[in-house]
């Protein structure tokens, strides 16, 4: 159990960062759903989080960019703080909480790293994205894909919160390549991903449905979208 | 992760979380030590089922048993049973997905009368045959179990057995029968089923034979051999502070009902309102003491993370020992930023000092069940509140800052009269003036008087199990009387669908012979009766008709005192004499004290066990 010491002075709280993936079955989780779900984790595994004032307390907790329904990712972060003092050992510290947190969680939510960071989610400017789907007869090839999707201007209708509204998504998309390898059309896309201006990935499937690139107008194949990383608006590994 | 279910087919569906699995705290178990596999069947959507407590505590006390592996099954919504119909996918479970007609037991636990279709279709899905006699050696045992159990009888054609009462020694100790029997090769279906009927508490319908009058009432139910027995008793647990109870929860990572840590803190209920099943068929009282309760708080929250427990029984403010558990509680739930809510608190027993305590003063509203609106009828139905109690208990709350208050009443209790409806309406306004003049009131926000009125269904083993519920025609003319009775803009008044009721009634009283109109409903794929966007009257008239039943028969019509009744079949204690002796004592307007002042002979005694209050 955490014990309140009243003997220390009042600590600040410090801010950490948890990088996690999310994968398999909790792709289908909602943030929502995260967000409970890594609290109760957090209170588990006994770390002294620090929690919001006000009649329902709750540990205090921040997410990097949204992710769909339906999407996995080998790279998502969470911002949370902690009431004790530093250790000394700085590092044993970090193992402990990285180490207390991989009991509480799944494989599908495994943790990598804990550790302090000074840069602020908002300096989050794109994500590296792996969408694929099976090259199957009716799909075309990984060329004519690629010019679908790099055509400028690119028009897609977004439903805001408002309605609707035709949007071009082309200076959205930073970069884009497109790989057949094994029978699996691959579409290594870079997209903009900050919080005034975030694509979401989707948006790439539904493009190429549009124009028929899956064959079928009607029906979808499988496909799989894998959020690979988070960048800074140097294109840089956001940490 | 479910093969079958593509995620193209996750992603067209709504919440597809329901259907994963992988919850932190669902168990696995390696096959190689199974014997026993079983299915635990819940007949409603993953987020109700993941709320209900009896499954939490049965799952764990089936996994506890050696060589049993229980696993979870639960309906999918209609989009996904559209999609699961429409490519062959079969029923699965969630923790490994297999399909359930692979298991050795399927338990379905029937928790309320509208979800029978559904728990049909759930075995249509798996590809079961739904009526007993036409299951062969490989199809699982349909096994059921619930509330519902004390009249199974409009269910009986589709279920091998039922589990009658409480069922954490129960289960394991069919489970151990099954598993000897298969190990020293006298196992068939009729070997087990007939060594099932000798086990206390379970119930083999197809081992009686039911003949009927020319009337249509029951004649009698006959056991087919002289060693089944000629009624079941209920099984109780004797000691509630030995009793299994989890050490964890299944987590689930969706956004269930009731997403906290749930205390079971005592079993039956002390007050004997009439109307109530509840309060009859869980006697007798048995309590578990302040240690066992804070130790099972505190091994909860270390494994979940939770942050608000809730104190679970039929009248929480009736449990002995209230203050002590709180008290206890309090000691580490603050520092650990966890709240504790009383639900179903009593209005005579609401103080101030318990208001201080739990901090379900964080939630807006505050609830009181009044249930009707005269004292008069208060009395008939031995709800022993007066309108003194109601207006202080709401006079703490208000000075507590509370603004909004919800009032649950019933409509067509027996002897009702239009002038306790109108009672309804004055007791409203009378909470609303009680507001204004509270000097410590919340001048900020108005007040909210909610009055949420139910239909009356007279149900089994209450003394009220005779009476006849109004016609439709009848509850809904009292509808609309009460809402021209209400005047006061502040009062909001809600009311339940008749029409639902009326059925709720069929199949809460009925017999053997509904089981035709529930093999029409299931060929239809009716199912999540309880559902408005799913519930329709018409069809189920029809259905009737073409099954050649009259509702009214069951829904009604008054039954004889002399009369066999559908449920006469199971002993659950409380003897018919008591309860006919509180009917009448209702009809004369006679209130009778509660279990805690004196002891009225109700006879569940007999059951023994550690029971708090009977002499």
């Amino acid at each position: 159990m955490v014990q309140v010491n009243e003997s220390l002075p009042v600590q600040k709280p410090r801010p950490l960062r948890l990088a996690f993936r999310k994968v398999g079955v909790l792709q289908y989780i909602s943030h929502l759903d995260l967000q409970r779900t890594m609290t109760r984790a957090l209170i588990r595994a006994r770390i002294p989080v620090w929690y919001t004032e006000g009649f329902n307390p709750k540990p205090r907790i921040a997410f990097s960019a949204p992710l769909s329904v339906g999407s996995e990712s080998l790279y998502e972060l969470m911002d949370f703080r902690v009431v004790t003092p530093a250790w000394e050992d700085e590092s044993a510290e970090l193992a402990s909480y990285l180490e207390a947190l991989k009991e509480q969680l799944p494989q599908e939510l495994m943790p990598f790293s804990v550790y302090a960071s000074e840069r602020k989610f908002s300096e989050i400017a794109y994500a590296d994205y792996d969408i694929s789907f099976a090259a199957i007869d009716t799909v075309k090839d990984a060329n004519e894909i690629g010019m679908l999707l790099t055509r400028t201007p690119l028009r897609i209708i977004k439903r805001t919160g408002k309605g609707e509204k035709e949007t071009d998504i082309s200076p959205m998309i930073k970069r884009l390549a497109v790989a057949k390898e094994g029978g699996v059309i691959h579409i290594r896309a870079i997209l903009s991903a900050s919080s005034a201006a975030f694509l979401n990935p989707e948006y790439v499937i539904r493009v190429l449905k549009e124009t028929s690139a899956f064959g079928f107008e009607q029906e979808l194949p499988e496909y799989s979208i894998v959020r690979t990383d988070l960048l800074s608006a140097d294109m840089e590994h956001f940490t | 992760m479910n093969h079958q279910l593509t995620s193209a087919m996750l992603k067209s569906v709504t919440k597809p979380g329901r259907y994963t699995g992988g919850e932190i705290g669902s168990i696995m178990k390696d096959l190689n030590q199974v014997d026993l596999r079983f299915a635990f069947c819940f007949p409603d959507t993953y987020e109700i089922g993941m709320s209900n407590l009896g499954v939490r505590i049965l799952y764990e006390a089936l996994n506890r048993e050696e060589g049993v592996w229980c696993e979870r099954a639960y309906a999918p919504w209609s989009d996904m049973d559209a999609v699961m119909t429409e490519k062959g996918i079969p029923l699965s479970t969630v923790e490994s997905h297999t399909p359930i007609s692979q298991y050795d037991i399927v338990g379905i636990t029937l928790q309320y009368e509208l979800c029978y279709t559904t728990a049909l279709h759930m075995l249509k899905l798996a590809g079961i045959p739904l009526l007993a006699s036409e299951r062969g050696e490989d199809a699982p045992i349909i096994l059921g179990g619930g509330p519902c159990t004390y009249n199974a009888e409009p269910v009986a054609d589709f279920f091998d057995i039922f589990s009658i009462g409480e069922g954490e020694e129960a289960l394991p100790e069919l489970c151990r029968l099954y598993m000897r029997m298969k190990k020293d090769g006298t196992y068939t279906r009729a070997a087990f089923l007939r060594a099932a009927a000798a086990l206390d508490g379970f119930y083999v319908p197809s081992l009686y034979s039911v003949s009927y009058q020319e009337d249509g009432r029951i004649d009698c139910y006959t056991p087919l051999y002289p060693d089944v027995p000629k009624k079941i008793r209920k099984r109780i647990i004797a000691d509630m502070d030995q009793a299994i109870y989890p050490t964890q929860f299944v987590l689930p990572y969706i956004e269930t009902v009731h997403d906290r840590i749930v205390l079971e803190v005592y079993r039956g209920c002390i007050r004997g309102c009439r109307f109530c099943q509840a309060g009859m068929v869980y006697r007798p009282i048995r309590e578990k003491s302040p240690e066992t309760l804070n130790r099972q708080a505190k091994c909860l929250f270390e494994h979940t993370g939770y942050d608000e427990i809730s104190l679970m029984s039929l009248s929480i403010s009736d449990y002995s020992r209230l203050d002590e558990l709180t008290d206890r509680l309090l000691e580490w739930t603050d520092d650990q930023h966890v709240s504790i809510s009383l639900p179903s608190l009593r209005v005579d027993s609401f103080t101030s000092e318990l208001m201080e305590k739990i901090t379900s003063v964080r939630t807006g509203g505050i609830t009181f069940a009044p249930e009707a609106g005269t004292q008069r009828l208060r009395d008939v139905i031995n709800k022993n509140v007066t309108e003194e109690d109601l207006l202080r208990a709401v006079n703490i709350a208000f000075g507590a800052g509370k603004s909004a208050v919800k009032l649950y009443f019933m409509q067509g209790l027996p002897t009702e009269r239009d002038e306790d409806l109108a009672g309804i309406a004055k007791l409203a306004s009378s909470v609303v003036h009680q507001f204004y003049t509270n000097p410590n009131r919340n001048r900020a926000k108005g007040v909210g008087v909610t009055i949420s009125v139910s239909c009356f269904i007279p149900k089994p083993f209450t003394p009220f199990q005779w009476e006849a519920q109004d016609t439709i025609e009848e509850l809904k003319r009292k509808q609309t009387y009460l809402r021209d009775c209400i005047t006061d803009r502040k009062v909001r008044y809600t009311y339940h669908d008749a029409e639902v009721s009326q059925i709720e009634a069929v199949f809460a009283r009925g017999d053997r012979r509904l089981s035709k109109a529930l093999l029409l409903a299931a060929k239809e794929n009716r199912m999540f009766d309880a559902w408005d966007e799913h519930f329709s009257y018409e069809s189920w008239m029809d259905i009737f008709a073409r099954a050649g039943i009259d509702p009214t028969f069951y829904a009604n019509r008054r039954f004889e005192d002399d009369e066999w009744l559908p449920w006469d079949i199971i002993d659950i204690g409380v003897t018919k004499e008591y309860l006919r002796r509180e009917r009448d004592r209702a009809y004369r307007e006679q209130t009778t004290p509660s279990c805690a002042e004196k002891c009225n002979g109700c006879g569940a005694n007999c059951l023994g066990g550690n029971n708090r209050w009977c002499k």
